[in-house]
């Protein structure tokens, strides 16, 4: 039984003409997926990173004893110091993380009880994690530390201290009179310090938190702009379709980069600001191709024959069409991740982007050297690297998907 | 149409595409060529025109008396013969420099004949004219209309196209007649009357007259003109009317100190040329700069440069250059490469750059640095604004003062090239308190301070008074990267102490829009300087109303009655004591965070001879020229 | 044929409409631009009235309000706007003091021109990189240019072009190509070919940021289109013939591969504008790029509506030109 069914695929890959070369074939057998896979690799290296970077660059230790008037007192200054943007941060990577893992739970489960089973439990977790979120919000107090717990180990005030592994915040500075601005790299500080005294290494990790939040939230909006108009254009369809279609057209003739800096100039920028803007000019192409999808999908068999059948058009759109239709509309949210990051990053490079002190990839290429006086490459190349490697990794992720979901542009 | 295309149509098209590049290619050069070509006769239009100059300034030795002497120099004004009957009503035709008290009281001062720069270039061994003066700006000016524009870059080149009345000596410090052939004051100081040159041309040719002098200042003071800047300085002014073709009268409400200065220093435009039906219409004409002086506006070629080129008609002393040519080079990496190269003759240098190249033999062969304190840098600052409630009290103000460690700053950030200020005047100022000593660094001090001032921390680890939170923003302007930096480390430093500063960086309208609103709590700023700057308008505490300057709304009665005093007194050493005192008043009180004032540090090509900087005005162009062997452009 | 460019023209017109109404929407919006107050004044030292007058002033320059000061209803508004456009009136820059046709015509060309010259250049080495990868595909040299040229089109161009102008604009460094500008100050001494070289010189380096990116996606494009075409019947056929494989390429294929090729001309336009909004940041050239870029820094709102409109009419006529192209040259595709 196996061999009958073997035959015909063996003689098809036969028949392609043209022959493969020997480092060809092993190189698409080895080089592509293991490059696909060192890029989810760093991707997720980067996630964990923005997520868990209070943790890992920070100026503050895990544990401190300090001499006070009433003797040794244990304090615990990085667990105090946490925000309530950390906290919602960790609550947020918590929920994905245990949506992924209901997903994969749930995928032995029989079909019938399955989508009840996901749709209750991701539920629960959803409400659950919006409750933590609007009580963390309400109940949690920033702390206000500027203690130089450095300073204080170093006087003798303090003993028994756990530093972080890299033991600078982003906006902490060497003292002045220490004339550390500008350093190249060294033990005490990985990737030296930049024009301020800070530490190059903290200030890049942290970059990734605003660069991934900043690509993430902003896409989620596109994303949800773009599947509303598209569902809606590929749903209607007729007069509903011609008139969404003009609106995106008009959107994408002005040129993204003019757009979103009319926007900036119109209503101003912070971080949140810069996430609307984002996502409020990047669901053009969402919706056009959730749309495509839509009116092709339309067109298929089975469709047409659940319509015959009598179920009404909406439950057969969003029930058995937008799962299907959405698969490629999130590939490409993967490239539209990569685009986002690149305009974060550029906006920042020309000083319309995040607000001093936050770190950003491209506000540290533009402290490195523009206006380049002195250029101090040992600054420009590590954030300029990363922010090359992120919008890399996203890219060959989002080319590997695609190729995956659709083999005819697989080569 | 309905074959296909093939690739015989590719090259078909690929032909087509390279002959119309071509065509294009040769139409460019042609258009290139005869651009050349138009510039060529432009020049040779110039030589005529230098030759009906050389005319012109016979027919003018003989009748203003001025000798050239047979190194082609001017004599100096005080050995000249005596010029035709003059109109002044006070004394008799005189040849010398007259700076006189007349019976009635009244200062009067006649110059015969322009004065000319005290480091008098005519006389030097191996003076020559001729050659270009190319200089860089930083930024390209957006207007360089009179009055209206408010950029250094737009200053710098009115000031070789525009004149005024007077001009002051930058050695004496007294200010000199220039258009004017005569000034008198009476003795309350509220009339002054200025006798005009006869001589005196537009570059147009039309004489300047009284008229408009008139008009310069009822454009000034037309609200619909945009230059709301320039006309504060004139609300003063009572009148300004014309007693005949070259005299013309300025009265004034009330004596004041600056008043020669604010009046001597109008720059006269010619009603000829600006006097629009509709005077709004005067704002929409950038690039329209039309004065007496010894330059006129050439070429503007946009993100290039502007060329001045000199004034063949011009009423005084020769110009030296042919041509002053400003590159707009807004990177001073590139400005530092183009000097490098020879391609630009005068640059500011950065900080960083300077550090770098000024003791370096190579660099020091080709190009002479100076550096120095100019009066016109003005200071940097944090302006508290004291209607919140974090900055009420003095004890809290000077705390923070205490928590920033200005010296380091300075060192660090700025290589040790600016100086720490202590109050509201220039460090080189005769106005400036030596006595008055800047807050010294003391993060401990600064503590105890905050205590004693009922500052206490909350157990978020934030300073709190009463419920006040000590958490404020500080506004700082976006294209200021020095200023980005000092603020993160002012952060820093408050940080320690408990202090959570927010930095809030600003486009500059959307600033001092919310600086008019007063809708701010601490922000970082600079105010330009002068010789001799009138405190009243940051000062005074009736400057807090109507979106005046006095923006953190300092109000100190002592102050006021200083400023008011010090304003009515002419007299000099008086005057300054006043100052002083309010230096002292003032910086006592700390309302700003006073920060430093940078030296300027220019790097001068050696091919320009006579570039020694005065003591304090420091380099002027009027004095250089470039010695015969050294001309590269011709 | 003729028929066809007038009804495309037709079609274009609606979404140049409705891209005005969405310009307009956009900076009208803008907090703080009401006719009562909060204008903004640029100096600080200004007593209160003339600040009032110079409010009105700007207002009007918005012909936000009529010379009375009374304030103009919204469609009005937007009814004279888009007359003035069509009188070539694009409003006076608040920044500049002058008009911004002037500025733009003064800004465009050079724009336009890096632009075009990125374009040529990116076709002169993306078709046929993307010819060899189609051919050798699937083999090494396919494998690395897919790879070089995905990595291409990551690389940031802030990166680059601050490494370039770092390194190889640099007294510090290497000091070969001019950091800034796009000419040298003595021109006017030069010969017509120096003087293009001296032009070609300046421009190195911000063409090559702005075309790496758009060589990168073309390429892969054109690889794609022949692979396509290479399965095609008409090739085997064609091969099947016993004709020489590259007269099999030259005719049957690249004919056919022709099309992607054209589409991605009116693509790669709007994106190397916005490009050049960074490039001419990081060399100091005075294109529309940095106009925008400066009148988003002053908020000069006449200014920044005009030239978004303006970019917004180019990639429109650009995307026409293309589909005129198209049609030309395959006569069946129509405008839907």
């Amino acid at each position: 039984m196996t061999n009958l069914t073997a035959m015909p695929e063996l003689s098809a890959s036969a028949a392609l003409p043209p022959p493969r070369g020997y480092w060809a074939v092993a190189m698409r057998k080895l080089l592509r997926p293991l490059l696909v896979k060192l890029c989810v690799l760093y991707i997720a290296a980067v996630l964990v990173i923005s997520v868990l970077v209070p943790f890992i660059a920070t100026g503050k230790p895990y544990i401190i004893s300090l001499h006070t008037a009433h003797g040794l007192v244990t304090r615990y200054p990085l667990f105090a110091d946490l925000t309530t943007r950390d906290y919602l941060t960790f609550l947020t990577a918590g929920m994905l993380i245990a949506l992924a893992a209901i997903w994969r739970l749930t995928a032995r489960v029989d079909l019938l009880r399955r989508r009840k089973l996901r749709w209750v439990s991701a539920l629960t977790c959803i409400s659950a994690t919006v409750i933590a979120g609007v009580l963390v919000a309400s109940l949690h107090h920033n702390q206000f530390d500027g203690t130089n717990y450095r300073h204080l180990m170093k006087s003798g005030r303090a003993t028994g201290a756990i530093f972080a592994p890299i033991p600078w915040g982003y906006a902490q500075m060497e003292p002045l009179g220490r004339q550390a601005v500008n350093e190249m790299p060294s033990w005490r500080h990985w990737l030296g310090t930049d024009r301020s005294g800070r530490d190059v290494l903290s200030r890049m990790l942290w970059a990734s938190r605003v660069a991934m939040g900043i690509g993430f939230v902003s896409q989620f909006i596109a994303l949800s702009l773009g599947i509303i108009v598209g569902a809606l254009m590929g749903y209607f369809s007729g007069v509903c379709d011609i008139l969404g279609m003009r609106i995106v057209e008009m959107v994408e003739a002005i040129p993204t980069f003019f757009l979103i800096l009319t926007f900036i100039a119109v209503f101003g920028r912070s971080t949140l600001m810069i996430m609307i803007i984002l996502g409020v000019t990047g669901w053009t192409g969402y919706a056009r191709f959730l749309r495509a999808e839509f009116l092709r999908i339309r067109q298929l068999d089975y469709i047409v024959a659940a319509r015959a059948s009598g179920a009404p058009l909406h439950s057969v759109l969003f029930r058995h069409m937008l799962p299907n239709g959405l698969t490629p509309v999130l590939v490409s949210a993967s490239f539209g991740l990569a685009g986002a990051v690149t305009i974060e990053s550029s906006l920042s490079y020309l000083g319309i982007g995040v607000r001093p002190p936050t770190p950003s990839w491209g506000g540290m290429l533009n402290a490195a050297g523009n206006p380049a006086t002195v250029f101090h490459w040992f600054q420009a190349l590590p954030p300029g690297f990363v922010l090359f490697l992120t919008v890399l990794a996203f890219n060959l992720v989002g080319e590997a998907l695609r190729d995956a979901i659709d083999p005819r542009s697989f080569s | 149409m309905g074959t296909r295309f093939t690739v015989k149509d590719f090259i078909f098209l690929l032909i087509f595409v390279v002959l119309v590049v071509l065509a294009g290619f040769t139409l460019e050069s042609y258009n290139y060529l005869s651009h050349q070509v138009a510039g060529l006769r432009g020049d040779l239009q110039n030589l005529d025109a230098e030759q009906t100059t050389q005319l012109y300034l016979l027919k003018k030795i003989q009748r203003d008396g001025l000798r050239l002497q047979s190194g082609g120099s001017f004599s100096t004004p005080s050995t000249s013969p005596a010029p035709r009957g003059t109109t002044d009503a006070a004394t008799a035709p005189t040849t010398a420099d007259i700076r006189t008290t007349l019976p009635d009281g009244a200062r009067y001062v006649m110059f015969p004949n322009p004065p000319l720069p005290p480091y008098n270039p005519y006389s030097q061994p191996n003076f020559a004219f001729g050659d270009w003066l190319v200089e860089s700006l930083s930024s390209e000016p957006n207007r360089i209309m009179p009055f209206v524009p408010q950029s250094e870059s737009a200053a710098a080149i009115q000031a070789s196209v525009l004149e005024s009345l007077l001009v002051r000596n930058p050695l004496t410090l007294k200010f000199d007649p220039w258009l004017a052939r005569s000034y008198r004051v009476s003795k309350n100081g509220l009339k002054i009357t200025f006798t005009l040159r006869r001589r005196a041309r537009f570059s147009n040719g039309r004489p300047v007259t009284a008229q408009d002098v008139v008009f310069s200042y009822h454009t000034v003071m037309n609200p619909k003109v945009n230059c709301a800047a320039v006309r504060s300085y004139y609300v003063d002014i009572k009148s300004c009317r014309a007693l005949s073709a070259y005299q013309v009268v300025f009265k004034l409400r009330q004596p004041y100190f600056k008043t020669l200065g604010v009046v001597g220093g109008l720059s006269i435009i010619p009603r000829s040329v600006y006097n629009f039906p509709n005077m709004a219409d005067f704002n929409n004409h950038g690039k329209l700069l039309v004065g007496s002086g010894p330059y006129v506006l050439k070429r503007w070629s946009a993100g290039q440069q502007i060329v001045l080129t000199r004034n063949a008609r011009y009423w005084g002393p020769r110009p030296i250059f042919n041509r002053i040519v400003y590159r707009f080079i807004t990177n001073p990496q590139a400005s530092l490469q183009s000097m490098l190269a020879g391609q630009i003759d005068v640059d500011a240098l950065e900080p960083s750059q300077w550090v770098k190249y000024h003791a370096q033999p190579a660099f020091l062969k080709h190009f002479t640095t100076y550096k120095y304190l100019s009066p016109s840098a003005g200071y940097s600052f944090i302006c508290w604004n004291l209607n919140q409630p974090w900055f009420k009290d003095r004890a809290t103000r000077t705390a923070l003062a205490m928590l920033v460690n200005q010296a380091a700053m300075i060192k660090t950030y700025l290589h040790s090239l600016a100086v720490q200020v202590t109050g509201p005047f220039n460090p080189i100022s005769p106005q400036n308190n030596k006595l008055v000593h800047p807050i010294a660094y003391n993060p401990h001090a600064a503590r105890v301070l905050l205590r004693k001032a009922g500052w206490t921390k909350a157990s978020d680890g934030i300073l709190t008074r009463g419920k006040i939170k000590f958490r404020f923003s500080l506004t700082i302007p976006s294209q200021f990267p020095l200023g980005k930096r000092m603020a993160e480390y002012i952060k820093e430093q408050f940080s320690r102490a408990g202090i959570d500063m927010q930095i809030s960086p600003l486009d500059f309208t959307t600033m001092l829009q919310k600086i008019n609103h007063r809708h701010f709590d601490a922000v970082m700023l600079g105010w330009s300087g002068s010789l001799e700057t009138d405190p009243y308008q940051i000062w005074y505490s009736g400057s807090y109303k109507h979106e005046g300057s006095n923006a953190g709304d300092f109000n100190n009665p002592l102050a006021d009655k200083l400023i008011l005093e010090g304003r009515r007194t002419l007299n000099y050493k008086k005057r300054m004591h006043i100052w002083h005192r309010l230096q002292a008043v003032i910086y006592r009180q700390q309302p700003y965070l006073f920060l430093f004032t940078q030296y300027d540090l220019i790097a001068i090509n050696k091919r320009i001879a006579n570039t020694r900087p005065y003591p304090v005005f420091g380099i002027s162009s009027a004095d250089w020229f470039v010695p015969r062997a050294l001309q590269k452009y011709h | 044929m003729l028929s066809y460019i007038i009804r495309r023209i037709l079609l274009m017109f609606p979404t140049l409409i409705g891209m005005t109404f969405i310009i307009f929407a956009i900076v009208r919006m803008a907090p703080g631009l009401t006719t009562s107050g909060g204008m903004y004044t640029a100096g600080m030292l200004q007593s209160h009235q003339s600040q009032l007058a110079q409010q009105r002033f700007m207002a009007r320059r918005l012909h936000l309000i009529t010379r009375n000061g009374k304030p103009i209803p919204i469609a009005i508004q937007y009814v004279r706007w888009i007359n003035r456009i069509i009188h070539g009136d694009l409003g006076t820059s608040i920044e500049f003091s002058e008009p911004v046709t002037k500025l733009v015509l003064q800004r465009l060309p050079v724009t336009l021109t890096i632009n075009l010259i990125s374009m040529v250049i990116i076709y002169l080495i993306a078709v046929p990189g993307g010819v060899l990868a189609a051919i050798y595909r699937g083999r090494l040299v396919d494998r690395i240019f897919g790879l070089g040229s995905l990595v291409l089109y990551s690389l940031p161009i802030i990166w680059v072009g601050s490494m370039l102008l770092g390194f190889l604009a640099n007294p510090s460094f290497l000091n070969v190509f001019p950091s800034a500008g796009l000419h040298s100050t003595n021109t006017s001494k030069m010969s017509y070919f120096q003087f293009v070289f001296d032009y070609a010189w300046h421009i190195t380096l911000p063409v090559l940021c702005l075309s790496y990116g758009g060589f990168a996606y073309l390429a892969k494009q054109v690889r794609g289109s022949y692979i396509d075409n290479l399965q095609q019947d008409f090739t085997r056929t064609a091969r099947a013939k016993g004709l020489p494989p590259s007269t099999v390429l030259l005719r049957h294929v690249t004919q056919n591969s022709m099309l992607p090729m054209i589409t991605i001309v009116g693509m790669t336009l709007p994106g190397l504008l916005g490009g050049s909004v960074i490039v001419e940041q990081i060399f100091s050239i005075q294109g529309m790029g940095r106009l925008m870029f400066e009148a988003t820094y002053a908020r000069d709102l006449p200014v920044i509506q005009s030239l978004a409109l303006v970019t917004s009419a180019i990639t429109l006529v650009s995307y026409l030109m293309v589909d005129i192209a198209y049609h030309m040259v395959d006569p069946r595709v129509t405008y839907d």
